[in-house]
């Protein structure tokens, strides 16, 4: 692209980086390269696997399909998000009736001789929408009707696919919700409550002092916060009596929920049910040491310790075969990514694309952290994939359209900037 | 519309807005930095902290130590021919807990039955009855066999690759050889005492097994490879031991015998080249063995010689000159009577040159020899010669024997000793010390194993024939073979002869000792050859236990010899190229024992004497050889020559001088000399020339002959 230095009269040829972001691209291009190798060694039998093939095919598709989304006018993907989200939603209602399922969970819809999730496109569509509803005129978060509507065009989505039932995924489209909350100017000490509720609930379960030192932590930061002494009092007796009440609810769940949050809470209590594959990850994580069994060495993953490894616990490869390198090097790369994404969400003149930016940012490490938290005994299980490694067309075509997105919002951005 | 703050500082709530943003942006980064933290902490405890301890779980988990199982060695004959091997087998077992389908069950019991011939109802009850999870249905069958059970592939029923060792030749050399357990552990034979060795060691490796429990083949590393058991290549000749088993057979059952060894050496290194005992067995199948059959008889059983070890008293007794050949003995008529046992002889000798006591096998001379040779000498001989020791064999069941210690030695036992009773042998010690003279006087010590070979089929070891001592002077014992010639020529050995082979060899007949006294129906029969005289190939011994009818070893043993060489002959190009060598050649090396040739024509002796190698001067022209230069019986070198004369002019006969010519020839010789001097003839008797009584009327001498 040719543009006039009014200056000094000399034609100057831009650098590709003042409109395209080369970090972002690569950091992506790497994430799913490590994917693609860590699908491979995870399913490899004789020649070829299928789902490296697969896999590929989609990362070739979803990197064509970011390169589009990034030139498209941002109108046209704002007048777009409405229908999108109408269309999944529509989908998450079909996928109940006629979908397909799959370890007990209807979340597949198979269209011709595709098959894909529409939770996975659940989640960017929610997002947009969300975004597109927030940074549309005269709307105000703190507008309490506002928020509700935000609120319904999150919980419509997470309902149907908590339907599924697929509670993982609908807890993303929550804390996709908290992160874009959080961004728009929504109160922080609403938030932190809010936020805290659940994991105090989840440190109740682990005995009483667990339950007190929580509680007093989260009480020492409300009263940072520094707000009315009733307001951060009545806080912490809301999010106290959910934390007590946690373990009354626990029993209500249904019985694998209940085996997966004691296993979280001590894998070892059944090793060879629920806890199992926790304790393999954990092994081929820890066994992998400083740098690696070597690509297609690791034992745990030849041998298919890990059931389905190259979807949840993808994770495990790179940190097997390629050891605390490996594994350091796919957390710093997944951080670097969502840096990237926040700093696109605050240089970006748009405020839709800026919501849409940080609540990538918010999915990919709240993704991230449970994903990898729970392939190193950290987090529960919840069959939430690590973005862009785990094997899974929809998931990485829904992140590669995030890109896509984020790339769009750098380029129009360094555009304004230097036009 | 709050979410964007950075560019409305001209804003009044700009300095608000501003801080708020600042301690967002604070916030996040203190989120994703706990968050970061969290993980890499978490990340340097397992992975680097820690990670020997997840190793170490995860090696026990997927690591699985596995015996690798060393293969058991080969047996092999001289000639290279596999006798003892293992191949692999496939066992059957069912496991009831899983298979209950009773079609099924039943499909695979009669597949089973017929292949085995085991009762297809026991194999039904066995499994239905079995509370267990494992049942055997069938052990050891081979792939071929086992066409139609590879086909089915039900989930309960098993199958078990597992070696099993096979005996190609069956039961040939079975005894020496030996078998195997079913987890081929050597039972007996060569396989148990050399069972370490075959065996090898067993090691183990380290086997992935993946999360559904298999082995994953890998590239593993091996901790310890198994050491494969070592071959073993036998002295044995499994061609020789075929003929040998299959003549030993006819041979009992012809004679009725109870049972019969044989052992075969090659007398100039000590190599058994055939080892039988009869009843045998089939080590392939042990579940059907008759008792006894194992037993190796010709190490193992024990036995009174009888007349075959009339060699040791003839050896001891012409090496401590207590006699020569050609001496005369008295053989008593049959019967030599003491005040309180007697002595009897079969075929009753008047008196004989000791040549023919031994061609008639006396007792009574051979009784009265060996009583002339002094206690102390007649011991050393009978120890020198082998006998009340083990010659520690690779094989197990070897007996020494049992021999009277010198001291013991009297004038009875002596007696008894001279023809073999009064002392326990086995047919291993006897045919050893036939191998002696057949040695030129040299004992070796008899051996089975010859090589050793690693898995690899390098010779790791080799054994050499191993000289013991030197029991008889080279002259002494050419003079025995010359004498046991004798035997088979034309003494009680004469079943054992073939034409155009010199072979020396001795029967025997003894009585055996039931319920404390000597039986007159229970014999042990026996015959000990050497093949050819002049060059001996091959010393076999042959020992019949209890022949019924016909006991005697000269028809019931010697023949089983003689079909054996005839046989081995034909079969063995070796052999046939040294007949041809007697025949044609002429080696200066060898030592001759001269014929007597009185009384042949001289046409007769120029054949004979050039068949041995010697040649023949006939330069006064005679037409019956009527004396020879040197004397008959000395020993002369191949090569060197033997001078014909005519007999002594008719005028100068005496009646010594003519005795001197014609003693102890047999009487047609005697009469072809006598006929040639013109003297009239009138023979009293039959045999050999003892006396003679001249007589003259005119001209005209008669000749009374007195033969035995």
């Amino acid at each position: 692209m040719l543009i006039q230095d009014h200056d000094s009269g000399f034609e100057v040829r831009r650098q590709t980086s003042e409109f395209f972001d080369w970090s972002t691209f690569l950091i992506t291009v790497l994430l799913v390269t490590i994917g693609l190798i860590s699908i491979y060694s995870a399913t490899y039998e004789v020649g070829m696997s299928s789902r490296f093939t697969q896999q590929l095919t989609f990362a070739i598709i979803g990197f064509i399909a970011a390169i589009v989304v990034m030139f498209l006018p941002e109108r046209w993907i704002s007048y777009f998000t409405y229908p999108f989200y109408g269309i999944v939603v529509l989908m998450l209602i079909s996928v109940l009736i006629f979908g397909k399922e799959v370890n007990g969970t209807r979340g597949w819809l198979a269209l011709g001789g595709f098959t894909f999730q529409p939770s996975e496109f659940a989640k960017l569509s929610t997002l947009m929408a969300i975004a597109k509803f927030l940074s549309s005129k005269g709307v105000d978060i703190k507008n309490l009707r506002d928020l509700l509507v935000a609120a319904a065009i999150m919980l419509l989505p997470a309902i149907l696919i908590f339907k599924q039932p697929d509670n993982g995924t609908a807890t993303v489209l929550g804390a996709t919700f908290i992160g874009i909350l959080f961004w728009s100017g929504f109160d922080l000490f609403i938030l932190f409550t809010v936020i805290s509720a659940p994991i105090i609930a989840l440190f109740s379960l682990l005995g009483t002092a667990a339950f007190v030192t929580s509680v007093s932590l989260f009480a020492i930061i409300a009263g940072l916060l520094r707000r009315k002494i009733w307001m951060t009092v009545l806080a912490v007796v809301i999010v106290g009596g959910i934390g007590f009440t946690g373990k009354i609810a626990v029993d209500k769940l249904e019985p694998y929920q209940k085996k997966r949050i004691d296993t979280f809470l001590n894998p070892g209590s059944d090793p060879r049910g629920s806890g199992y594959n926790v304790i393999q990850s954990i092994l081929a994580v820890g066994g992998g040491g400083l740098s690696g069994k070597g690509f297609m060495g690791g034992t745990q993953t030849q041998l298919r310790y890990i059931p389905a490894q190259w979807t949840d616990f993808i994770f495990s490869v790179p940190a097997e075969e390629f050891g605390f390198a490996g594994s350091v090097l796919v957390v710093i790369l997944i951080f670097g990514f969502t840096l990237r994404a926040i700093r696109i969400a605050s240089e970006t003149a748009s405020s839709f694309f800026s919501l849409i930016a940080f609540g990538s940012a918010a999915t990919i490490l709240y993704h991230t952290i449970i994903n990898i938290g729970m392939a190193i005994g950290m987090m529960p299980v919840m069959g939430i994939p690590l973005p862009f490694l785990s094997s899974g067309g929809s998931a990485l075509f829904v992140n590669l359209l995030m890109v896509g997105i984020l790339l769009n919002a750098y380029r129009t951005h360094r555009r304004k900037q230097f036009a | 519309m709050s979410s964007k703050t950075k560019n409305t500082n001209n804003n009044n709530d700009g300095q608000v807005l501003s801080r708020e943003y600042f301690w967002r942006i604070i916030f996040v980064f203190s989120v994703l930095f706990v968050g970061f933290l969290a993980l890499i902490a978490r990340l340097v405890v397992l992975q680097i902290v820690d990670t020997n301890k997840y190793k170490s779980i995860a090696r026990s988990q997927h690591e699985s130590r596995v015996n690798l199982r060393p293969e058991r060695g080969d047996i092999l004959d001289r000639n290279g021919k596999l006798l003892a091997s293992t191949i692999k087998s496939i066992s059957f077992a069912i496991d009831p807990s899983i298979l209950k389908d009773s079609s099924e069950i039943e499909r695979i019991c009669d597949r089973i039955s017929i292949i085995t011939g085991q009762d297809n109802e026991k194999l039904l009850s066995k499994v239905y009855n079995s509370k267990g999870s494992f049942v055997w249905l069938a052990r050891g069958i081979l792939p071929y066999e086992a066409q139609g059970l590879d086909s089915i592939r039900s989930k309960g029923f098993i199958k078990i690759y597992e070696p099993k060792r096979v005996y190609l030749y069956g039961s040939l050399a079975s005894q020496v050889i030996g078998c195997t357990d079913i987890d081929n552990n050597g039972l007996t034979g060569l396989e148990l005492s050399l069972d370490s060795l075959l065996k090898g060691h067993s090691g183990s490796t380290i086997m992935l097994r993946n999360a559904a429990g298999r082995l994953v083949p890998t590239i593993s590393t091996t901790t310890s490879e198994a050491m494969n058991g070592k071959s073993v290549k036998l002295t044995i000749d499994i061609e020789l031991q075929r003929i040998a088993e299959h003549e030993l057979k006819l041979g009992v059952e012809k004679s009725g015998s109870e049972a019969g060894s044989l052992v075969i050496l090659d007398p100039a290194t000590g190599e058994i080249l055939a080892m039988a005992s009869f009843p045998t067995f089939d080590p392939n199948n042990i579940m059907e063995i008759l008792p006894g059959a194992m037993k190796n008889r010709a190490i193992s059983d024990v036995y009174e010689p009888g007349s075959t070890f009339k060699l040791i008293t003839a050896a001891a007794a012409l090496e401590e000159n207590v006699i020569t050949p050609d001496e005369w003995v008295d053989g008593c008529n049959g019967v030599l009577k003491f005040p309180d046992y007697e002595i009897k002889d079969d075929h009753p000798l008047g008196k004989v040159r000791f040549s023919e006591a031994i061609e008639k096998s006396s007792n009574i001379v051979f009784s009265s020899v060996a009583n002339n040779i002094p206690s102390n000498k007649f011991y050393k001989y009978i120890r020198d010669f082998g006998f009340g020791l083990e010659y520690n064999l690779e094989l197990h069941g070897e007996e020494s024997g049992k021999i009277k210690p010198a001291s013991q030695f009297d004038a009875v036992s002596k007696r008894f000793m001279g023809f073999g009773y009064g002392i326990m042998v086995t047919p291993l010690q006897m045919v050893n010390a036939y191998a002696v003279i057949a040695n030129f006087g040299e004992m070796m010590k008899p051996y089975v194993i010859s090589n050793i070979y690693n898995s690899n089929k390098d010779i790791i070891s080799t054994t050499k024939p191993i000289k013991i001592r030197r029991v008889l002077s080279e002259g002494t014992s050419k003079a025995l073979i010359n004498l046991l010639v004798g035997v088979v020529d034309r003494g009680t050995g004469i079943a054992a002869k073939i034409e155009g082979l010199r072979i020396a060899g001795k029967t025997g007949t003894a009585q055996q000792v039931s319920s404390g006294s000597y039986s007159k129906a229970n014999y042990t029969a026996s015959f000990a050859g050497i093949l050819p005289a002049d060059n001996p190939k091959f010393v076999m011994m042959i020992v019949l236990d209890k022949p019924q009818g016909n006991i005697y070893g000269g028809s019931t043993a010697a023949p089983i010899f003689r079909n054996i060489s005839k046989s081995w002959i034909t079969v063995n190009h070796d052999f046939l190229n040294e007949k041809h060598k007697i025949d044609n050649t002429i080696d200066t090396n060898r030592f001759i024992t001269i014929p007597n040739l009185k009384g042949m024509s001289a046409a007769l002796a120029v054949k004979l004497l050039t068949n041995l190698g010697i040649k023949c001067n006939n330069t006064a022209k005679v037409e019956i050889v009527g004396n020879q230069q040197p004397k008959h019986g000395s020993l002369v070198r191949a090569g060197s020559e033997v001078l014909l004369l005519s007999s002594a002019k008719p005028l100068s006969i005496t009646q010594e001088s003519l005795l001197n010519e014609i003693g102890g020839l047999n009487i047609k010789n005697a009469l072809t000399i006598l006929q040639s001097k013109n003297i009239s003839v009138r023979v009293e008797g039959s045999g050999l020339v003892q006396n003679i009584y001249l007589s003259k009327t005119g001209e005209i001498l008669n000749c009374r002959l007195i033969c035995k």
